[in-house]
């Protein structure tokens, strides 16, 4: 199973706000349900208006997709390595989040994961492999989110009285599907919706002047009917989307191959991934989608320096090899992203195909 | 017709009586939903994750292991072509006929199947053990930490050593070298052992050598004592659907494997019976953890050429399950 990668990045000065990009899909959407209604109706504003509103919700909803796939990340470098230890890991589900992505907060190394360091901290002491992602990369790009990445899932880290109570991390998303079965259900849902909600515009506008009602208070009711009915049908899409996306590509589907890796919290790993700003929150850089994950050993034992050789388990021992660890990540960060980057390389691919590198059991053998 | 109308007109009058009440209704679900939303940040923290095949590396480090290739069903030489013990001339030693007090290196090469999953700072052990077949531990030689590049990158294989002075009182040893990646793809190729005794021999000698046997697993067990004089080939196996073969569709790793095995079966390598070659015993029933003697008997044939060299390859394994437990190579080359 390779990585998901659904979404796409843009370049820098032609990312949209979610506002945007529903605009862009509205007014013609909501132009041609209104022609259409005044169309079928034999040339009624009230029908216009009925298509007008039964159309609003399926505008939403394509906007917002086409807005979450194509415009709210921003390209800043394909496949850059980051090294660090896991700080914190979170999965999207449900129905208002249905897109199943799966998310690792890194902690650059050589920061330790309970430092409680913010990203300003942090920037001295990181190597510049690991320094970019908490850095400015376009002065138009904003990174006022930079610190609400970190290993304590609440607002940040910061708790109430402000106390910082998690470690600023990088944000590396593995991305699901649940979004793109979502998306198509509520896209389909959303065009039964508007057929659905203008039926019920135009009877409500039938009831609406029965009972002597103004034209125009009847015109609002014919919109907000429709548009009422079409998102009551468009969100019955949505959720009929969360559970057909269900398990595929979730982590308990992932779980399923044998040949799926695992990590936990406290790990240490080497991520690679596409290097993006992410414009839907508050502003931050991310490594989305990540597209190889490798864990890394760690120095352990009686020699590393700090250990106490009678008390080689204790807590300051234990603190001793995880400051060990971090810091020799920080050392050799480059030579590690080096190594994860030469698969890409055209010469060693070449190299593998030759027959005598093509071995299955041994290189003497064959 | 009047009714019908007065009817919808109550119904409409219904409607817009509630429709404040149903919007305050509606808000309130999507306040609440927001609070939800923001407090939990729409993720949920989990101690552990899956990570996809494609994504997760593993490496996949690979030493010549004779406990791998035998559970195969391949013949080995416990002449590790992957190590090499020299003395400080340069020169080549066998384990079994190490000096006291003496200084020698120790080096092991170590390949990666993995074209993806390089293994940075991989640590490689190399072990001590009493000569013989399940010999136990003796003592950490020590360690090098290398980096293990993906397949066919430059630096891989690599290479890993140590520089050893062997214990004062006099002994016959094996080397045991073993890759440590917690992760690797296929762990039962890590290990390696190394467990030679090279001889010089004269045309007409009569040869023995005996060979102590420890069975390792738990409880009596039925072992099997094989022998054979393979030799590895001068050219590996190449995939098919590659190279000259590239007209062919481009053939598995179990393909491959299998046709590996075939060309590798220790029947197909028999010890030459000019050199009178013999077991004290084929079969041994033994304890957990009891040690026989078993001896290797032969003799130079007196028309062997002079500067000739002939293997003796010596492998012990449970007759019930195949478990390899061990063996030796005994080389002798003839003056």
């Amino acid at each position: 199973m390779a990585f998901n990668h659904i979404t796409s990045c843009i370049p820098d000065g032609q990312q949209k706000t979610k506002g945007q990009v529903m605009l862009e899909h509205g007014v013609p959407a909501i132009i041609v349900g209104a022609v259409i209604g005044f169309l079928l109706s034999g040339g009624s504003f009230l029908a216009a208006a009925a298509g007008f509103g039964g159309t609003i919700p399926l505008a939403i909803v394509t906007g917002f997709c086409d807005w979450w796939f194509h415009y709210r990340l921003v390209c800043i470098k394909d496949d850059q390595c980051a090294v660090g230890t896991v700080g914190l890991i979170l999965i999207s589900r449900g129905v208002t989040d249905p897109d199943l992505d799966y998310c690792i907060n890194l902690v650059l190394a050589p920061i330790l994961k309970d430092s409680l360091l913010n990203a300003k901290e942090q920037l001295p002491h990181l190597p510049p492999i690991n320094r970019k992602y908490l850095e400015f990369s376009f002065p138009d790009l904003p990174l006022d989110g930079v610190d609400k990445n970190s290993t304590e899932e609440d607002e940040g880290g910061i708790a109430a009285h402000g106390v910082k109570t998690g470690t600023t991390a990088l944000h590396c998303e593995i991305e699901g599907t649940g979004m793109k079965a979502v998306c198509a259900a509520a896209t389909a849902a959303g065009v039964v919706g508007a057929v659905a909600g203008g039926a019920a515009g135009a009877a409500a506008v039938a009831g609406c002047l029965a009972s002597g009602f103004f034209f125009f208070f009847c015109l609002v009711v014919a919109a907000v009917v429709a548009a009422v009915t079409s998102a009551a049908v468009t969100g019955v899409g949505w959720v009929i989307g969360v559970i057909i996306g269900g398990e595929e590509g979730s982590p308990n589907d992932v779980a399923a191959d044998p040949d799926s890796g695992r990590v936990e919290v406290g790990d240490h790993v080497a991520i690679i991934g596409d290097f993006v700003y992410d414009s839907a929150h508050e502003g931050w850089n991310e490594l989305h989608p990540v597209k190889k994950l490798l864990k890394l050993p760690c120095a352990t034992g009686t020699k590393v320096p700090g250990v106490d050789p009678e008390y080689p388990n204790s807590e300051s021992s234990k603190a001793a090899i995880e400051k060990e660890c971090v810091t020799h990540l920080a050392e050799h960060g480059a030579d590690i992203c080096f190594m994860l980057s030469q698969p890409r390389d055209p010469a060693v691919q070449n190299t593998q195909g030759l027959p005598s590198r093509s071995w299955a059991v041994h290189t003497r053998l064959g | 017709m009047t009714g019908v109308a007065a009817g919808i007109l109550h119904f409409f009058r219904q409607v817009l009586t509630v429709f404040p009440n149903l919007i305050r209704l509606l808000l309130t679900v999507c306040t609440r939903a927001h609070r939800t939303s923001r407090r939990f940040g729409d993720k949920m923290p989990m101690d552990c994750l899956p990570i996809p095949s494609g994504v997760y590396l593993r490496p996949d480090a690979s030493i010549y292991s004779q406990s791998y290739l035998m559970s195969l069903g391949l013949a080995v030489t416990w002449d590790n072509p992957d190590v090499t013990l020299t003395g400080t001339g340069g020169n080549i030693i066998g384990s079994h006929d190490l000096l006291p007090s003496t200084l020698y290196k120790i080096s092991a090469t170590i390949h990666n199947r993995s074209n993806e999953a390089p293994a940075p700072g991989m640590p490689v052990t190399f072990g001590l053990i009493t000569f013989g077949v399940g010999g136990a531990t003796v003592q950490q030689i020590g360690s090098d930490v290398v980096n293990l590049p993906v397949r066919g990158a430059p630096g891989e294989p690599v290479v890993a050593s140590v520089s050893w002075t062997t214990p004062p009182v006099p002994a016959h040893y094996c080397i045991r070298i073993e890759a440590v990646w917690a992760d690797d793809k296929n762990p039962l190729d890590n290990t390696g052992q190394h467990n030679t005794v090279i001889w010089k021999v004269r045309q007409g000698e009569a040869l023995s050598l005996k060979i102590p046997v420890r069975n390792t697993l738990q409880g009596a067990r039925l072992l099997t004592v094989a022998m054979h004089s393979y030799e590895l080939p001068r050219e590996p196996l190449v995939r098919h659907g590659m190279g000259e073969h590239v007209h062919q569709p481009r053939e598995t790793d179990e393909a491959l494997t299998a046709r590996v095995v075939a060309a590798i079966r220790p029947e197909l390598f028999p010890a030459p019976a000019a050199w009178s070659p013999a077991l004290t015993q084929h079969r041994l029933s033994l304890e957990g953890d009891a040690e026989a003697q078993l001896e290797f008997t032969a003799t130079v044939p007196a028309t062997a050429p002079i500067g000739s060299r002939q293997p003796f390859h010596i492998s012990v394994a449970e007759e019930r399950s195949g478990l390899p437990l061990g063996g030796v190579t005994a080389i002798f080359i003839v003056q």
